[in-house]
């Protein structure tokens, strides 16, 4: 199997309809929450998606997961088309990809223990029986960090803390042994402190169980120790895309470049100048004509407002969709 | 805190309401205007021996309290009565030996005249909210599965309109329906059916519950429905179902496992809060169709100023309101982790 094209997607698209503008209007208006999205991922590879709030990135996620269904494009997983499945084959590929939400205060159910959550994937996917289902589901805890299991295994969620909730959704993910972990904003509703220890259990996953990791954020500081590649979603769109080094030491479009200058620097002396970004993300409604980031862009040229840009290939592994970069 | 400890603890915050209740029902009486001792022995032709009689016969004749032989204020009575031989001792005494005094009417004891009219409406009521919680449920599991189709709207549309129909209005529409179709529109049982074999004399009490129960179980069906349809449309909008969806989990697992049991939450309350006060609020529909139960008692005791019926009648109620609400509040915690007791 080769490992260039183990996750595949290409022209990924989804429009949401968002009613009428008007009562009596004949058209229909439709949000383009993702719009043309492509990218592949290796087999053990953390790639990190990272954008604004209403870029598209939960959207995303939820297309991979099968949990909405594309407009246009096609996901291609060990090379098999998976863009759209009935819920019968969509089963099995679960046990492949697993998800971890964003919120743990509000992704585990409130009437269920910690075993019985963890213990879940395992019943739904008919490992009910398997003898060792009680070993499996202790390895998961212990894996995700929650150490003694049996300390936590009869506990509900309200006892447990962000952190701690977090790490049993992970291990709820784990426990399946998924080859690729989708994680949206897996962090961002955690405290700080906690934030790094979920970050590295995520890191470690990858070394111990090659568990590929897509991981959404907006936070560009948050990722980039431990991403192999960052793409930089904007409106629905993928604007740049390389290696952690490509992109955080080298950015080209100048939507990364202001998201790395707005980073915190701890040393006031190497603190730079930020570039600001004016206005707000555009509705994505109504997308901007030509390159969709022109409005807010602080180089952007008249012919910004006309032509889409396409992506320019910068190396073999980066690329960016600036019409500056096109020569 | 423990479950057990939880349980004890709201269980005896019940026994003291109701002790409370007890107390605050026997004062009431004697506070109301229309004095009870005179209520019922108004006739100006009665003899002062009859009238002696009647007070000794209704314990009129002692004290209130001790210092008070009427709850005012300004004259002071006798303070050198045995405190025991108090009316209020006497009344308390007697509850816990279950006598609930003599109807001013009838002349019979109060507690034997509940407990007959209780079991009807038990019997009434029972049937009523089994009825209206399975169809409650069925279609608010419906219109919120079905959220935002035809289905959804057209349950949702009717049980508005059932939940917004006055009681009284639909039971007298239903009464003049049932009329028309041959169905019992008074009473529990069809007069002389005692001679009949027991099971026929049972179907006869069903074939007179038919129209009261249906008005009761529409009133409170489309308040069931509506209460389940917005409690799971919200649960299933939370996250934990959506990771549900992406464990694999199906869609009736989802329904069942997921969010039956937490969108259970407000439903029960709803019930359990109905339970208790319909032992009360069936007055309307037992009136409507002369159902001999408490409500149609409470009602001509009211008409005939029959203090000890209306007395025991309240205790009755209160007692059954605290109940239901100390129901729900176990079954709460047995539905939901997170509650908790301080």
């Amino acid at each position: 199997m080769s490992t260039e094209h183990f996750l595949e997607v290409q022209g990924l698209k989804k429009h949401f309809e968002a009613g009428r503008p008007a009562l009596f209007s004949r058209d229909v208006q439709k949000v383009h929450a993702v719009d043309g999205v492509g990218f592949t991922l290796r087999r053990s590879e953390v790639i990190a998606l990272v954008g604004e709030s209403g870029c598209g990135k939960s959207t995303l996620a939820l297309l991979l997961m099968g949990l909405e269904d594309p407009t246009a494009g096609t996901i291609k997983f060990e090379g098999q088309d998976i863009t759209h499945l009935n819920d019968h084959e969509r089963k099995d590929l679960r046990r492949k990809i697993q998800m971890v939400f964003q919120d743990p205060y509000e992704s585990l159910n409130p009437t269920q223990t910690i075993e019985e959550i963890v213990t879940e994937p395992l019943v739904v996917h008919g490992f009910a029986n398997v003898p060792d289902r009680r070993e499996r589901v202790v390895k998961a805890m212990e894996d995700a960090g929650l150490k003694p299991a049996e300390v936590y295994m009869s506990r509900y969620p309200h006892e447990l803390s962000g952190g701690q909730r977090q790490r049993v959704v992970i291990a709820a993910a784990l426990v399946l042994e998924p080859e690729i972990i989708l994680a949206d904003e897996p962090v961002s509703m955690l405290d700080v402190s906690i934030r790094a220890e979920v970050i590295n259990l995520l890191a470690e996953l990858r070394i111990t169980r090659q568990i590929a990791v897509i991981f959404i954020t907006h936070d560009l500081g948050s990722v980039g120790f431990f991403a192999d590649r960052v793409a930089v979603m904007y409106l629905g769109r993928i604007v740049e895309i390389g290696t952690m080094l490509e992109v955080l030491e080298n950015p080209q479009h100048p939507y990364t470049k202001a998201l790395i200058s707005v980073i915190p620097v701890p040393n006031p002396r190497l603190r730079h100048e930020r570039i600001i970004l004016k206005g707000e993300t555009p509705n994505p409604i109504n997308v901007p004509s030509g390159c969709r980031f022109h409005p807010r862009c602080p180089v952007a040229i008249e012919s910004c407002k006309a032509s889409d840009p396409p992506m320019v290939t910068l190396s073999k592994t980066h690329q960016s969709a600036c019409l500056l970069l096109v020569k | 805190m423990n479950r057990s400890r939880a349980i004890l603890n709201k269980t005896a915050w019940a026994v003291f309401t109701i002790l409370f209740v007890i107390v605050l029902n026997f004062f009431l009486f004697r506070i109301l205007p229309g004095d009870p001792a005179r209520a019922g022995m108004k006739d100006p032709r009665l003899k002062q021996e009859a009238i002696e009689a009647l007070q000794v016969r209704f314990g009129l004749d002692k004290p209130v309290i001790n210092c008070f032989d009427s709850l005012n204020p300004i004259k002071i009575g006798n303070c050198n009565v045995n405190p025991l031989e108090t009316q209020f001792f006497i009344y308390i005494g007697n509850l816990f030996k279950g006598d609930l005094g003599i109807s001013y009417d009838t002349n019979r004891p109060v507690s034997e005249m509940l407990s007959e009219r209780l079991w009807n409406t038990i019997l009434l009521i029972g049937a009523g909210q089994i009825l209206s919680i399975i169809l409650g449920m069925v279609f608010g599991i419906l219109g919120a599965w079905k959220a935002r189709t035809l289905v959804d709207y057209g349950s949702t549309g009717i049980s508005l309109l059932f939940w917004s129909l006055p009681t009284f209005w639909l039971g007298i529409v239903l009464l003049f329906w049932g009329s028309a179709n041959g169905f019992p529109i008074a009473g529990k049982a069809t007069p002389g059916m005692s001679s009949y074999p027991l099971f026929q004399q049972w179907g006869d009490v069903l074939w007179h519950m038919f129209l009261p129960t249906l008005t009761y179980t529409i009133i409170f069906m489309g308040e069931y429905t509506l209460i389940m349809r917005s409690s799971l449309v919200d649960v299933l909008s939370e996250d934990y179902i959506l990771t549900a969806k992406a464990k694999g989990v199906s869609a009736f697992q989802i329904l069942k496992d997921h969010a039956l049991r937490n969108a259970m939450l407000p439903l029960v309350t709803v019930i359990a809060i109905n339970l208790g006060f319909t032992v009360a609020g069936a007055i309307q529909i037992e009136s409507v169709f002369s159902w001999p139960g408490l409500g149609s008692a409470v009602f001509e005791a009211v008409e005939r100023r029959d203090y000890p019926v209306l007395q025991g009648a309240f205790i009755l109620i209160a007692v059954s309101v605290i109940l239901a609400n100390l129901l729900a509040d176990l079954t709460y915690t047995y539905l939901d982790p997170r509650v908790q007791v301080e």
